[in-house]
């Protein structure tokens, strides 16, 4: 429901001038942040990706009045973003899939940093397109036609990943 | 298994990466400039203003008044003033004869203008007329 909410198109608000970037960086800088880092950007590469998505953002012409759902958006911006990166940076090794340290945090009171040490590890062991469509919908709140959108594939093949992703996860954790 | 990651949630960027976007995002918005703005400063505009300009000026004959105007003032050649004389001895009419020939004879050719040349040939032929 909160994540529903956060995703709706009133809450992403326009991004005119500084002040409605910085509304729509505060409402979901945090998902993209942790998006790219899934895709395996270590932390500097994932903050340059972030700043190039939001200054798109604010070059785009049209505005933000067409765009349904803003945090689908910024995930495909962001992708496609990482992917242009994505050679340079694998050369300079930039880029580690293993690596999510300090992407999470506890969500609940009741979560020790160790837990959260734990889930983060057994994501960064989901293979790339099953961990990216796990992190998509748990922590982005997007359906399976806006991440099957995202990673331009189908929406059936969206979802087939996901489970698998899930089941994964349940083993690694320990849950099967 | 959706209860369990929802134990997690993504960790916020350093708040100095938000001062980093923000700035450059309002670095960004100061160096845009309006179409108008651009159409100003272009080249190409002033170019453009400038040879309508001229054109205008040309086609509504504005120039062609300090072209006559020098025209008259300045010393007429040799070669007006023999023929002034020989039109003017024709005539019979003297000095203020050969004047106005030359007036007549300079302006013409330094303007082009038929109009003016055919009066001329008239005003040339109209003392014959009157003596006949």
């Amino acid at each position: 429901m909160q994540r529903s909410r956060e995703n709706s198109k009133s809450d992403a608000g326009p991004a005119r001038g500084v002040e409605g970037l910085g509304a729509v960086y505060d409402a979901h800088a945090a998902y993209v942040y942790a998006y790219v880092r899934s895709l395996g950007a270590a932390a500097s590469l994932a903050e340059d990706v972030l700043q190039d998505v939001f200054l798109k953002l604010l070059r785009r012409r049209r505005g933000t009045a067409d765009i349904e759902n803003m945090r689908a958006f910024l995930t495909t911006v962001a992708r496609r973003e990482f992917y242009s990166w994505g050679t340079k940076m694998l050369r300079r090794r930039e880029i580690d899939a293993g690596d999510l340290k300090d992407a999470f945090e506890p969500a609940m009171p009741g979560t020790s940093a160790e837990s959260v040490a734990v889930i983060q590890d057994a994501l960064a062991r989901l293979p790339l397109p099953q961990r990216e469509v796990v992190v998509m919908k748990v922590f982005g709140g997007l359906t399976f036609d806006e991440a099957a959108d995202a990673m331009q594939t189908s929406t059936n093949t969206a979802a087939s990943r996901y489970r698998y992703g899930l089941a994964k996860l349940r083993e690694l954790l320990g849950e099967g | 298994m959706e209860e369990r990651l929802k134990e997690i949630r993504p960790r916020a960027p350093r708040v100095q990466l938000r001062e980093r976007i923000l700035d450059a995002a309002a670095r960004q918005l100061a160096s845009r400039e309006s179409l108008w703005e651009r159409v100003w400063a272009s080249r190409l505009f002033w170019t453009s203003a400038a040879a309508a300009v001229l054109v205008g000026l040309l086609l509504s004959g504005v120039p062609d008044a300090p072209v006559r105007a020098w025209a008259v003032d300045m010393p007429p050649s040799r070669e007006v003033e023999a023929l002034a004389e020989s039109l003017a001895s024709m005539v019979g009419d003297g000095e203020a004869v050969k004047h106005r020939f030359v007036v007549q004879l300079t302006g013409p050719v330094l303007s082009g203008s038929s109009n003016e040349m055919h009066q001329l040939m008239e005003d040339m032929q109209w003392p014959r007329a009157k003596e006949s």
